[in-house]
């Protein structure tokens, strides 16, 4: 049982897999559970010295940039202009602030922050589902393939026993400190076709710990009434209320029972305090920003969502999930990343000046207010296109200049909670399609999310039907630290 | 019920069987032998033993979800909701370019804007041709308009409203109590509640707060927010 004591420090609850085994062993030799988890507790308070952090509980807050529908790796991230031009595209690689590393010039307020972030360059797996999107999406946000995957590479719609994302454990084990919402995710859900919201929730672990979904328009006003105190209706008085709404809910424990399994009684607890705090409601003002800072974001709906999820970062919010405002739907007018039909007029003119303006923003706003040591930020789609121009590889037609679905190599960008800065993590080949050095699965990127909020990423949580799961069958990439 | 004997219900193929064939024969044959008339299947399916049963469960039906051996509660959807609140409180909801007392169920589409309160509960934008588009989840957004919201907030201090007719009359407690869980719950009230109800009156800064705090806990509570 000594082995316990070596645990590097813990600042949750719950207990890893090969704690789970362990302790396994120890009923064994005669040691009961509690007394393991008793051990444990002692455990939690000593950090081993030998083992370098890496990382271990840097962050209080992540935000993903969850850039749904698959941006061009090759014409945003990961320029390739000694590829042939059916690969390499319109755009030429610009210089950045870090020697060595280049960027296209569709980022060229990026390529002034690169010192910040640490691209990886060969995020790569094969996804369930034909590579539509919805099955990468899910895999991307909750770290696991889908259960159930139909013959047009269609999911189910979202479902109680989906495994939760990652915003959901992340409230479960990193609560905020203060009465705050633990995870928000905005302007709107991940969505293909009829498909909405899979993956966007907390699945098996239960509805009290999905996000909260702020489905409005950062860009427009946003609707704050539900968090604004009445006049009429003083705290004192909502806390009348509350006592005597419990009151008559106790005289009728069937009903009662219903709003169990909706888990009503935590959404209200929760509502009442935030609604008593005002906290939220001060950092979904907008409003309390300068004109400049707004201008700087961009006008638009992604670059405001980005700015909020600063905002709500700094009110306490552990996990901000801002989703690409626009999904595919094969309009070559709407800023969806999903380039299938024309590729570089729109990236050029439409979707990247605006994810140019947010993620250089959002990374230099984090610097200069000291909060990006503490704060993992993550811009990463599901997938990336597909080098080679014009050809189909899910199964949709592409026009000669359209770039099709390619999860086999692609970019992510991570910043933040001792991610070194100016840095180019994994290498592609020459063509962009598939990775020559340290391949990134989606999973090891969601074990470092946890492994930066000091959540051991192996650790085991009960399903729907009290078969343990681990968080994510990943590890955290120890080489981008 | 909340569920089909083939559920979906719009996704009929082999491979998605009905749970109960009998029972979908049998009503199949009934409804083509009343000349497709809807009032006489519903009818018949209203006046049934399964669809009136209690939401109470017993520990040989607990676990089921499929085969209607009890009721399944399910949050009113947004329209309905919407409605219910509209009646409860006796303040209507106000939407544009349609007559006054439109109610929400009978809104042509989802183009017809309101506060904002049918979008957040659910109510299907129609992108997709999909009765999945309809959501009738809880969530933690849901309980702060309901909390806190302008839809409740403003229905209960509607000057033309129920409660400011109640307060205008000059009803005894009782009455006034009587009244509200019959507008909200569609019964009387059980002695106890009376007494909870009272006292929260008598406590209250004035009877017009009082009321309308007993209206706001009643509209909040899961006795009036599902169907069951």
């Amino acid at each position: 049982m000594l082995s316990l004591s070596q645990i590097p420090g813990r600042l949750c609850d719950g207990f890893s897999r090969r704690e789970f085994l362990r302790v396994g062993g120890a009923a064994m030799l005669g040691i009961s559970l509690p007394q393991v988890l008793s051990l444990q507790a002692k455990a939690n308070t000593a950090v081993d010295p030998s083992k370098p952090l890496n990382g271990w509980g840097k962050a209080n807050s992540v935000i993903l940039l969850f850039l749904q529908g698959g941006p061009s790796h090759l014409d945003i991230w990961d320029p390739k202009p000694d590829a042939p031009s059916n690969i390499r595209g319109e755009f030429n690689p610009i210089p950045t602030n870090v020697d060595g590393i280049q960027l296209s010039e569709t980022m060229p307020r990026l390529a002034q922050q690169m010192d910040k972030a640490c691209l990886i360059r060969s995020v790569s797996y094969t996804p369930a589902g034909l590579f539509n999107h919805t099955a990468a999406m899910y895999q991307m946000v909750t770290g696991e393939t889908p259960d159930k995957v139909a013959p047009s590479g269609q999911l189910d719609p979202p479902s109680p026993a989906d495994h939760p994302n990652a915003a959901a454990h992340i409230a479960n084990f990193r609560p905020p400190d203060e009465p705050m919402l633990a995870a928000v995710q905005l302007p709107r859900p991940m969505q293909e076709s009829n498909i909405i919201g899979k993956g966007g929730n907390a699945g098996f672990l239960g509805r009290a710990y999905d996000p909260y979904f702020l489905f409005q328009d950062p860009n427009q006003d946003i609707n704050l009434d539900d968090l604004t105190l009445r006049p009429e209706v003083p705290p004192v008085r909502l806390k009348r209320r509350k006592s005597l709404l419990e009151t008559i809910n106790a005289g009728m424990p069937e009903i009662d029972k219903v709003a169990d399994s909706y888990a009503l009684n935590e959404y209200y607890e929760k509502a009442y305090n935030l609604i008593l705090s005002q906290r939220a409601r001060n950092a979904f003002d907008l409003s309390q920003e300068s004109d400049e800072m707004r201008d700087k974001y961009g006008r638009h709906t992604f670059g405001q969502s980005a700015l909020l999820a600063r905002r709500l970062v700094e009110a306490g919010t552990r996990f901000v999930q801002v989703n690409w405002p626009s999904v595919a739907n094969g309009d070559p007018n709407t800023t969806a990343w999903d380039t299938h039909a024309t590729n570089f007029g729109p990236l050029k003119n439409l979707h990247c000046p605006k994810l140019d303006s947010a993620v250089s923003s959002l990374l230099e706003d984090l610097h200069q207010r000291g909060m990006l040591d503490e704060t993992l930020v993550l811009a990463i789609g599901e997938f990336g296109r597909s080098p080679r121009m014009g050809i189909s590889t899910s199964g949709n037609s592409n026009a000669p200049d359209g770039r099709d679905h390619w999860p086999y190599c692609y970019t992510g960008l991570i910043a933040g909670a001792g991610v070194k800065g100016g840095q180019v993590y994994g290498k592609s080949d020459a063509t962009g399609s598939t990775p020559l050095e340290n391949p990134v699965h989606p999973r090891d990127i969601l074990a470092t999310v946890y492994h930066t909020l000091g959540i051991d990423p192996h650790t085991i949580v009960l399903n729907h039907l009290e078969q343990p799961r681990e968080l994510v069958k990943g590890e955290p990439i120890a080489g981008i630290f | 019920m909340g569920r089909g004997i083939i559920e979906p219900v719009d996704d009929i193929r082999t491979s998605n069987p009905p749970t109960n064939p009998e029972l979908l024969d049998a009503l199949t044959k009934d409804f083509v032998e009343s000349g497709f008339n809807l009032k006489h299947i519903m009818r018949t399916i209203a006046h049934s033993r399964t669809y009136q049963q209690s939401i109470k469960t017993n520990k040989w039906n607990k676990a089921d979800k499929i085969n209607f051996s009890h009721a399944v509660a399910r949050r009113l959807t947004a329209e309905q909701l919407l409605d219910a609140i509209g009646v409860a409180t006796g303040s209507r909801p106000r939407f544009e370019a349609v007559p006054k007392n439109f109610r929400a169920v009978q809104l042509p589409d989802s183009k017809v804007k309101d506060d904002g309160f049918l979008k957040l509960f659910g109510r299907p934008e129609r992108e997709t041709s999909c009765e999945c588009e309809r959501t009738t989840e809880v969530s933690l957004a849901h309980a702060m308009n309901l909390i806190n919201g302008p839809t409740v907030a403003d229905a209960l201090i509607d000057p033309e409203g129920r409660i400011a007719k109640l307060v205008k009359t000059g009803s005894d407690d009782r009455t006034v109590v009587e009244e509200l869980y019959l507008a909200t719950l569609s019964r009387l009230p059980q002695e106890n509640e009376y007494a909870v109800a009272i006292e929260h009156l008598a406590n209250a800064e004035s009877k017009e707060e009082g009321t309308q705090d007993l209206l706001w806990a009643l509209i909040n509570s899961p006795a009036f927010l599902f169907n069951r």
